[in-house]
This record gives C-alpha cells, sequence and structure tokens, in this order.
C-alpha cells in the first residue's frame, strides 16, 4: 500500500510539473506583451521608460528560460506571481472567489447523483421496453441542452413564477441563509443536471451488468425480496464505475461552472478566468489553469486511494 | 452462372450496392427507431444549412430600428431580436457555423485520435507509455479551459468566412479523449490473431495499422464521431456565448443567447427560448445517433 501510495504521489507531481510546463510556454509561444496590453488597453499613453519599469514590476523584462525557472520555483512555494491586471497576487485573487465556485461543484455533484440514481435504476429494470426508451430520451436531452441556457431558463421561470431571482450581490449565509441558498442552489442546478445525465446512463448499464451476475440469482434463489436484491445487493456495486468516473467529471463540473458563472454573474473562478483571458492576462491565467489541474488531479488521487482500498488487486497492479 | 457475369460488370454491380446500402439503412431504422429520427433531424439540418440563404424570409443582418422585440407572428416565426433581426433566419444561418465547426472538428480531432490511438495500442510498451502519461496530464485541464487558452493564445485567423483558429480551439481538448477511446478499441483488434499473422508475413507496421487495423476500427470511430459532434457543438455554442467564439456579425447560436439581458427573459423570451432549442435539437440529435450506431454495431449488445 505504501508502494503504490508512493508511485501515485511521484504521479502527481509529475502531471502537475508537465502542466506548469506546458502552460507556461502555451502561453508565450505567440509574441505580444501583456504588460503592454493592459496600458493600451486602458487608452493611457505610456513613456517607453515607463512600460519598462512596469515590465520590471511583473517580471516580464526578463529572459523566457529565468521567467520559467522563477515560475516553477514560485509555484513549489505556492507563489503564483502577481495578476498584471489588478496588480494583486494571484493566489489572493483566487483565494476571494475560490470558495464559492467548489461550494457550486459540490453541491452540483450531489445534485447530479441524487436524479441519476432513480433514472438508473428505472432504466436498467424496464430495460429495452418503452419506459427504459424515454428515460434515455431523457437522459440524451440532459446531455444535449447547453448548461448556459437551461440556467437561463431557470431564471426565466423563476421571474414568472416567483417574480425573483437570486441577488447578484454576493450574501453571506450567516447574514441571509435563504438568500444564500438560492445564489447557489440555481447554478449547481443547472451544472448537476447534465452530470445526473452522463450517470444515470452509466449507472443504467453497469446495473444491467450486475444484475446478470450468478450472486444476484443466487439472492433471488434464497428468497430476498426483489426490491432488496436491487436496492442492496445490486445497487452497491453497479455505483462503483460511477463513484470512478467522477475524478473526470469533476473536472467537466469546473468546465460547466466557467460559462454558467457568467450567468448567474457568480465572482467565481470560473467568471474570472473569463476576465483574465479578455484581459490577456498571463500570469492569472497560469495560475487559474493551475488551479483547474490540481483539482483534477486530486480529485483522481482521492478516488484512486479509496478505491485501492476496497479493491486490493488496483494496488498490486 | 448470371449472378457472376453481373457481378463482373462495374456498372451491373453499382446497383447491388445501393442496394446493400439501402437495405442497411432499412435495418437500421426498424431496429433503431430513434436513431432513423435523430439521422431523419440531421439531415434535415445539413439541407436547412446548406439553403439558408434561400430559405431564409429575411436577411439575418439586416437590423430595423422599427421592429425591435416584435413578438412571434405570420411575418416573423420566432420573432425579432433587439436589434429588429428576424430570430427565426438567423436561426437558419446559425446552422452553418454550428453544423459546419462542429462536424469538421469532430473528423479531424477523430482522425488525429484515430491515428495516435491505433500506433499506441499497436507498437504498446514505451510508446504507448509515453502517449498515455501525455494524455493523462492533458486530460486534467477542462476542456473548455483549454479551449479558452488556445483561443486567447491564437487570436483569430479567418479563411474564407471560417475561423481556423477556433476550429484548432475546438478540437485540441478532444484529441486526448479520442486517441484513449480509439486506444481501448484497438487494443482488443491488437490482440486478435490475424495482425500477429500479418506480422508473422513481414508487412511493414504502416501497412498493418492502415491495412488490417483501421478497417476494422471503422464501427468505433463512427460512433465516436457521432457522439463527439454533439460535443464540438456544444464547446463552440459555449464558447460563442462567452465572446471568444464565433463573432459579430455571422449568426451563431451561441452568440444569440450572449449578451441577453434578465430583462429580456420576461419581456421577450423568444430571443432566449429559439437559439437554446437550436442548439439542444442539434446536440440531441448527435448523441442520439451515436448511442443508435452504438447499439447497431456493437456486436454483444445486439439482441
Amino acid at each position: 500500500m505504501l508502494k503504490f501510495l508512493l508511485r501515485r504521489f511521484v504521479q502527481f507531481v509529475f502531471t502537475l510539473f508537465c502542466v506548469a510546463t506546458i502552460i507556461f510556454f502555451a502561453l508565450r509561444v505567440l509574441p505580444g506583451d501583456p504588460v503592454e496590453f493592459k496600458y493600451v488597453n486602458e487608452g493611457g499613453v505610456i513613456s517607453a521608460e515607463q512600460l519598462q519599469a512596469q515590465r520590471e514590476r511583473f517580471g516580464y523584462d526578463r529572459p523566457l528560460a529565468q521567467q520559467y525557472v522563477s515560475w516553477i520555483g514560485g509555484l513549489t512555494q505556492l507563489d503564483l506571481g502577481t495578476s498584471i491586471w489588478s496588480e494583486n497576487p494571484v493566489s489572493e485573487e483566487i483565494g476571494v472567489r475560490f470558495g464559492i465556485t467548489i461550494q457550486l461543484a459540490v453541491l452540483a455533484l450531489v445534485i447530479g447523483l441524487l436524479f441519476a440514481i432513480p433514472l438508473g435504476v428505472i432504466g436498467a429494470l424496464t430495460r429495452g421496453t418503452w419506459i427504459d426508451q424515454v428515460v434515455r430520451v431523457l437522459t440524451v436531452t440532459g446531455q444535449s441542452v447547453p448548461s448556459f441556457w437551461l440556467a437561463m431558463l431557470i431564471l426565466m421561470a423563476l421571474l414568472l413564477t416567483l417574480g425573483w431571482i437570486p441577488s447578484v450581490e454576493a450574501v453571506q449565509f450567516q447574514q441571509q441563509p435563504w438568500e444564500y441558498i438560492g445564489q447557489i442552489f440555481f447554478p449547481a442546478l443547472a451544472v448537476g443536471w447534465r452530470l445526473s445525465s452522463v450517470n444515470a446512463r452509466l449507472l443504467r448499464s453497469s446495473l444491467i451488468e450486475v444484475l446478470s451476475q450468478d450472486y444476484v440469482r443466487t439472492a433471488h434463489a434464497k428468497g430476498v425480496a426483489p426490491s432488496r436484491v436491487v436496492w442492496r445487493h445490486a445497487l452497491s456495486n453497479a455505483l462503483l464505475p460511477t463513484v470512478t468516473v467522477i475524478g473526470i467529471e469533476f473536472a467537466g463540473l469546473l468546465g460547466g461552472l466557467v460559462v454558467t458563472e457568467q450567468v448567474f454573474n457568480i465572482n467565481g473562478i470560473g467568471r474570472l478566468l473569463v476576465q483574465a483571458i479578455s484581459f490577456n492576462d498571463l500570469t492569472l491565467i497560469q495560475g487559474l489553469v493551475m488551479l483547474f489541474a490540481l483539482i483534477y488531479v486530486s480529485v483522481s488521487f482521492v478516488v484512486d486511494l479509496v478505491q485501492a482500498l476496497l479493491d486490493p488487486r488496483i494496488r498490486v497492479q | 452462372m448470371s449472378t457472376f457475369s453481373t457481378a463482373a460488370t462495374p456498372s451491373a454491380a453499382r446497383p447491388s450496392h445501393a442496394r446493400v446500402a439501402l437495405k442497411v439503412l432499412g435495418r437500421f431504422c426498424r431496429t433503431q427507431p430513434l436513431g432513423a429520427v435523430a439521422l431523419a433531424l440531421i439531415l434535415t439540418m445539413l439541407v436547412a444549412g446548406s439553403f439558408a440563404p434561400q430559405l431564409a424570409p429575411y436577411d439575418p443582418l439586416s437590423a430595423s430600428f422599427t421592429d425591435v422585440l416584435l413578438p412571434p407572428s405570420a411575418e416573423h416565426w420566432m420573432g425579432t431580436d433587439n436589434f429588429g433581426r428576424d430570430v427565426f433566419s438567423r436561426i437558419l444561418h446559425g446552422t452553418r457555423p454550428a453544423l459546419l465547426l462542429g462536424i469538421s472538428t469532430a473528423l479531424i480531432g477523430s482522425l488525429i485520435g484515430a491515428a495516435l490511438g491505433t500506433a499506441s495500442a499497436y507498437f504498446g510498451g514505451r510508446i504507448d507509455a509515453v502517449l498515455q502519461r501525455t494524455n493523462d496530464v492533458l486530460l486534467s485541464i477542462p476542456l473548455i479551459v483549454a479551449a479558452l487558452v488556445v483561443v486567447s493564445v491564437l487570436g483569430r485567423w479567418e479563411v474564407g468566412g471560417i475561423d481556423i483558429n477556433l476550429m484548432i480551439a475546438i478540437t485540441l481538448p478532444y484529441i486526448p479523449v479520442m486517441a484513449r477511446v480509439m486506444r481501448t478499441a484497438a487494443l482488443s483488434v491488437r490482440l486478435s490473431p490475424y495482425i500477429d499473422a500479418a506480422r508473422a508475413l513481414g508487412f511493414s507496421h504502416l501497412r498493418i495499422m492502415v491495412h488490417h487495423m483501421l478497417p476494422n476500427l471503422v464501427s468505433p470511430w463512427l460512433v465516436m464521431v457521432s457522439a463527439f459532434t454533439a460535443q464540438t457543438i456544444l464547446l463552440e455554442a459555449s464558447l460563442s456565448f462567452l465572446g471568444v467564439g464565433v463573432h459579430e456579425p455571422t449568426p451563431a447560436w451561441g452568440l444569440m443567447l450572449a449578451g441577453v439581458s434578465v430583462e429580456t427573459f420576461t419581456t421577450a423570451p423568444w430571443v432566449v427560448l429559439f437559439p437554446g432549442l437550436a442548439i439542444s435539437l442539434t446536440v440531441f440529435s448527435f448523441s442520439l445517433l451515436g448511442d443508435a450506431l452504438r447499439d447497431a454495431l456493437d456486436p454483444r449488445t445486439r439482441h
């Protein structure tokens, strides 16, 4: 187990190092000065000396190799550099917005599983009948609707029925709990719905597979109530593949939030990324990409660990 | 004997090909009714997109400040937007960038993915390990984040009205995913005895991969192209919505939803409803077709 952990940890660090390298050079493939971009964009006239001084301040005057070494060196100390656009440390910019995005993502994940389980079970139990076809159409529809449009439809429905939408201003849970739940719940629903469709289809096929196994037949033969066979004996095993892909889906979930945060005016890291890109703030962009990769790699790490604990075969592989 | 003589002449062989194709199509429609509906929808959209200038009742770009935000009526089937442009005509024209970008990026990406996946499965060992680790690294960046970064690095490069850089931005993030899918499919082919036989005969690696492995990967590839076209259309719509995809004045569905204010949701819901429906219906058709193809082509799920 220790050997497995160590190997997995080396892989973890290696992946992050590669992402750091790729993103650093990818952003600098084409010529262009992000510092100059900022001042030209702001419409200000800037002298050559001032521009040079600003470049020095953000470290863009140094040769590429030196910039790369300080970027990697900074990463080992969790220093992501200074945002050109806001002139604050990138880690600070991310820190302010990180909480809300993670809360949204986790809630969306929960919603994704809540809808998926009944849909997947119904689909598997009624395989080949018209009910299965209806479930199939439902889940394919869920995957086809863009989350940002679903978000707009939710806002539209809220306006038409309640005449209310979550406030644009960020509120604290301690002060206005209901307002806060509204602000979190609806965007999470827009993103989670898509996830639940993906999970439902996965669950359906793995449940069909499990239901044809010998131990399920044995349970039936023993006289276990059919509903108990499905919910206790089969489902607990069928859920494993679904849980396994959560690591991969979590990345997609964060991607969905990039767009959905725009619709709900949520000041999360997704929105920050879109802003960073429109301001060509290379330091901020690379910091955010590192964060997305870190979340993905960490979640897969935990999922692998849980799997290794549950299934000894994975450890020795 | 007569069958031999007809089969020998190419002109006589052609109708039999057509008949086989029709028969296959007929069986597909019978066993996969949902897939047949999806196929019909896609063909309709292809026709609608090709003949958009002839079919559209209005010029999708002509603004009219006397016809702003008109509700759907006999003149404007889907109403007008906040510039007084006919929504229906814009939706029809929007079929073009959606299908063009969606299908071409899925095709290009899946071809590269198939090449990488097949090579990875065929050679195995170190080449496979390097490609798989590279895949692992690239997959840790969410698709849309990768696409956004590529768009921001490359900027725009339009050739004949098509943004080549946007195509690259949509294709690149999908290549690792597609390579992975194709590798799994190619691995099972790689283990077949006839590949060993081909190697024993001393054929070159390229010949074995192209002539012996790829033909057996057509079914999974076809399923993948259809399923991924749904994804690329969705990604293009998201990028356009964020303002970095298709640019004004080109009518694109994602772009039509960008910048719609909350007030419009209740005063002019048609501006929001129809472009989103167009995206959903298109993505839906391609996903459903991919699903039906998987069922029809996979011998394990064939009943």
